[in-house]
């Protein structure tokens, strides 16, 4: 991008519980015991984040450690990664590859954790 | 078909993670309270908002949202206690100045908290109806700092006494008044009710009360309101510094209850220097002050304008009642004009033009006029006054000026046909004398009189003007035809239109022998081109300019009277002559012929006779005879009657007689056109209707009215109901 201070990488980190199987869901929403599995860079246009979602905004702006870095971390279960690639995705072009029932829903959940409101609006309407 | 969608799709993803062992919740809130603990600590630039969301988000997701809030309950209040302490702690000035400190840093503390508890404000609060992250906040810092027994009356006592030095003329921290003032509103509008501005309005009271009754005691009117005023200001200027923008309502009602209000009678009626004076010496700038400060209470406009009229109304009586006033009739009408142009300029300058102040003005002036019968006649005489000299040299905006101002006097006759009797008189006498200086400004007057009296007044007076002209194409061709005449005296006929002019049937004098040859000889001429006319001739109306050679040769033109001339004449014959011979000779009426003696015999530089015994007065034993000695620097002498230029006694109950008279046609007039469309009406009413009708003109007399409708009956006009002999019925 030419505007340097807007743009920004963000490193995705994909995290794996310690057991995968069966109801060890309890687990999965505390990443201190979890794992690392993948980190994803990606570039990201911070102004289009921030505009689309309070989340981003404040992640961006609000003078906590991120506010100061270029290089900013977004730790998520494995499950959400493809929901998470597909909400980005629409806050840049406001569709959606996804159609399907399960997979929508799975976009939804990540639009409602960040605030996308506009993404939540289209998952339902698609829904 | 989305429907069908929808259907297939439960949530069941996520049940299976609803039940998660509390430990793993508890760890989770241990980093968030933890992190609570670092943004108080001011070092939330070490936290990753990314892992604090998160953990939120999850502990929401995962039903802890209960938990959560909970913690954060309990650690922000325990946060505002620590601070509480510290706060209570402070010593005299500082209080303030940590209490702000404070205050920053709570809500610079309470928007980070509320940043990663974004989720949980988002959903779980309003699922449970709970009370959102920053007014929970605000709430908690209320009740646990401000509320708390050790700061509350504290805070209270400190706000006030930094008002109460400023109102003593110390300079205070404004910024910090605003920004602890600021922190009441934000607390919510109660807050800044009860907290502060109830209690400041209440001490405010007390301190105006008190202050008020001291300067009252020891100030002018005049330095009262210029405190009050500056006291109104300075509240003013508090607000907008620093209090909330609906309290300058409330104080600057505090203000004006205790300083004005509750002081306004005594103001207004302050020996020496209320209203009264300053209106005597036109103190505009702080009348105007009064003015401004009195609307913002009940009754206060209403006050200053009772105290204006009645004074108005008392020295304006005083005026048109004083007798020396009447002495001389314009400058009786000049003061009433100086009168009005300044309460004119009071009203602009000082009373904002306030209508009801002009209708108070006007009202006054219409009370006051009419309290003088004369003044109708008198402000006639003002016209004439300025018609025959006043106006020579003057531009013509302010002869307009003048005659405006003289029709607004006019407006407030209520005897308004009074005034168009001596009107026409006194025109009658400046058209006859050719003393009218300006015929556009005559003019100008008559098209005024017009649009207030209507057609029928101003066609007799316009019939005036053409007479004028026809009498001069008249005596052109007079001449024209009597050549032989060249040599002799010069005879200049005006000859009237009966009706149109204020003429006196049957008054005239025997004129010189010279005289009544031309007069003869102009009626021949005259009926010769004009059959069917009469000529009578007006002898009281004329004038005439003749040579005089006195005892040493000093040659004189005198402009005389026609009665003077008549008088002067006999002089060529005779050298001393009786008060009755010259009475007898002449057939001048009585008061006539003794204001021509006393005018030719008594008035220094005019004394073309002498009389013995020498008086002022006339006497009908007085002998008279030609002053030899009479000197005078002009070679052109005017001599003037003695006419008191106003009417003597007798005269002025003849015109109020021909007024009378001329009112009963038009008071017979409105009963007719009143009952004609009424056909059946009691006595009262119709007094009361013909009064309406006609009080643009005059205002009738009651018993006048009633001989009026006996006078109709009588001539079958109307009749009496036979039952109810208070009834008038209409005769078709």
């Amino acid at each position: 991008g030419d505007n340097q201070d807007e743009e920004g990488e963000a490193m995705v980190e994909v995290s794996h519980s310690d057991d995968e199987t069966g109801d060890g869901n309890e687990s999965s929403w505390s990443m201190d015991c979890s794992t690392v599995v993948r980190v994803k860079t990606l570039h990201i246009s911070s102004p289009i984040l921030a505009a689309k979602s309070p989340f981003f905004y404040k992640l961006f702006s609000n003078g906590m450690r991120e506010s100061e870095q270029r290089h900013v971390t977004l730790r998520i279960n494995a499950s959400e990664e493809a929901a998470l690639m597909e909400l980005l995705n629409f806050m840049y072009s406001n569709a959606l590859t996804a159609s399907q029932a399960p997979q929508l829903l799975d976009v939804l959940m990540a639009a409602d954790k960040f605030e996308v409101a506009s993404c939540m609006r289209y998952c339902s309407r698609q829904l | 078909m989305s429907n069908q969608k929808k259907r297939n799709f439960q949530i069941d993803a996520f049940k299976h993670r609803v039940v998660v062992d509390p430990k793993y919740a508890d760890k989770t809130w241990k980093i968030l309270e933890h992190a609570i603990h670092e943004i108080y600590n001011h070092n939330a630039s070490g936290l990753s908002f990314e892992e604090l969301y998160r953990n939120a988000y999850n502990m929401v997701l995962h039903k802890f949202g209960e938990k959560l809030y909970n913690g954060l309950v309990a650690t922000m209040t325990s946060h505002l206690k620590e601070i509480s302490k510290s706060t209570e702690a402070a010593q005299g000035d500082s209080f303030l100045e940590e209490l702000n400190r404070k205050w920053n840093d709570h809500n610079k503390a309470l928007q980070m908290i509320r940043d990663i508890l974004m989720y949980m404000d988002r959903t779980y609060i309003p699922s449970v109806h709970k009370t959102p992250v920053h007014e929970l906040g605000l709430n908690l810092w209320r009740d646990t700092i401000i509320h708390s027994s050790k700061i509350q009356a504290r805070l209270q006592n400190t706000l006030l006494e930094l008002v109460q030095r400023e109102r003593t003329g110390e300079v205070i921290d404004r910024g910090l008044m605003r920004n602890i003032v600021k922190m009441l509103m934000d607390l919510g509008s109660s807050v800044y009710q009860e907290d502060f501005e109830k209690p400041f309005l209440e001490v405010s009271a007390e301190f105006y009360s008190c202050e008020s009754q001291k300067f009252i005691e020891c100030c002018d009117c005049g330095d009262y309101l210029k405190k009050a005023e500056k006291r109104l200001n300075e509240e003013i200027e508090r607000v907008t510094h620093y209090l909330d923008s609906k309290s300058e309502v409330k104080i600057t009602n505090v203000v004006e209850k205790e300083m004005i209000a509750n002081h306004m009678l005594r103001l207004v009626h302050m020996e020496n220097s209320g209203l009264v004076n300053m209106l005597l010496d036109d103190k505009f700038e702080d009348m105007g002050r009064m003015y401004n400060l009195f609307r913002r209470v009940p009754d206060g406009l209403s006050t200053i304008r009772e105290v204006m009229t009645s004074h108005l109304r008392e020295t304006g009586k005083q005026l048109v009642t004083d007798p020396e006033r009447l002495k001389d009739p314009v400058e009786f009408v000049q003061c009433l004009l100086d009168e009005k142009d300044k309460y004119d300029s009071i009203i602009s300058n000082a009373f904002n033009n306030d209508k009801a102040f002009q209708n108070a003005l006007n009202s006054s002036f219409e009370y006051f006029i009419n309290l003088n019968a004369r003044s109708p006649e008198f402000i006639s005489l003002f016209v004439d006054d300025k018609l025959r000299k006043g106006l020579k040299g003057v531009s013509e905006e302010d002869v307009e000026i003048i005659l405006d101002k003289v029709m607004m006097l006019f407006r407030y006759l209520q005897e308004k046909d009074v005034f168009e009797k001596y009107y026409k008189q006194h025109l009658a006498k400046r058209l006859l004398s050719g003393k009218t200086v300006s015929d556009d400004a005559e003019r100008s007057l008559i098209v005024k009189l017009k649009t207030e009296c209507g057609y029928q007044f101003t066609s007799k007076l316009e019939g005036m003007f053409t007479d004028m002209k026809t009498s001069h194409d008249t005596m052109q061709g007079f001449y024209a035809s009597h050549l032989e005449l060249g040599d002799g005296p010069t005879l200049v006929v005006q000859v009237l239109t009966t009706g149109s002019w204020p003429t006196q049937p049957g008054v005239t004098c025997n004129l010189p022998a010279e005289m009544s040859v031309l007069c003869e000889k102009f009626r021949s001429y005259y009926l010769g081109t004009h059959t069917g006319r009469r000529l009578s001739w007006q002898t009281n109306m004329g004038t005439a300019d003749i040579k005089a050679t006195f005892g040493k040769g000093q040659k004189h033109e005198l402009n005389v009277s026609t009665y003077q001339m008549c008088v002067l004449m006999l002089f060529n014959n005779d050298d001393r002559l009786g008060y009755k011979e010259i009475e007898q000779a002449t057939e001048i009426p009585t008061a006539d012929l003794k204001r021509c003696l006393q005018s030719m015999a008594c008035v220094k530089g005019k004394n073309v006779l002498r009389k013995e015994p020498m008086s002022k007065d006339i006497g009908e034993e007085d002998t008279f005879f030609v002053n030899d000695k009479f000197t005078s620097k002009f070679y052109k002498v005017k001599i003037g009657t003695v006419v008191a230029q106003k009417e003597s006694e007798p005269e002025k109950q003849e015109t109020r007689q021909r007024v009378e008279e001329d009112r009963k046609p038009q008071i017979e007039a409105a009963i007719v056109r009143i009952m004609k469309s009424r056909r059946v009406l009691d006595h009262n009413n119709i007094i009361a209707e013909v009064t309406k009708q006609l009080q643009s003109r005059f205002l009738a007399n009651p018993t006048e009215i009633k001989k009026r409708i006996e006078s109709l009956i009588e001539r079958d006009f109307l009749e009496r109901d036979s039952v109810d002999r208070k009834l008038y019925r209409y005769l078709a």
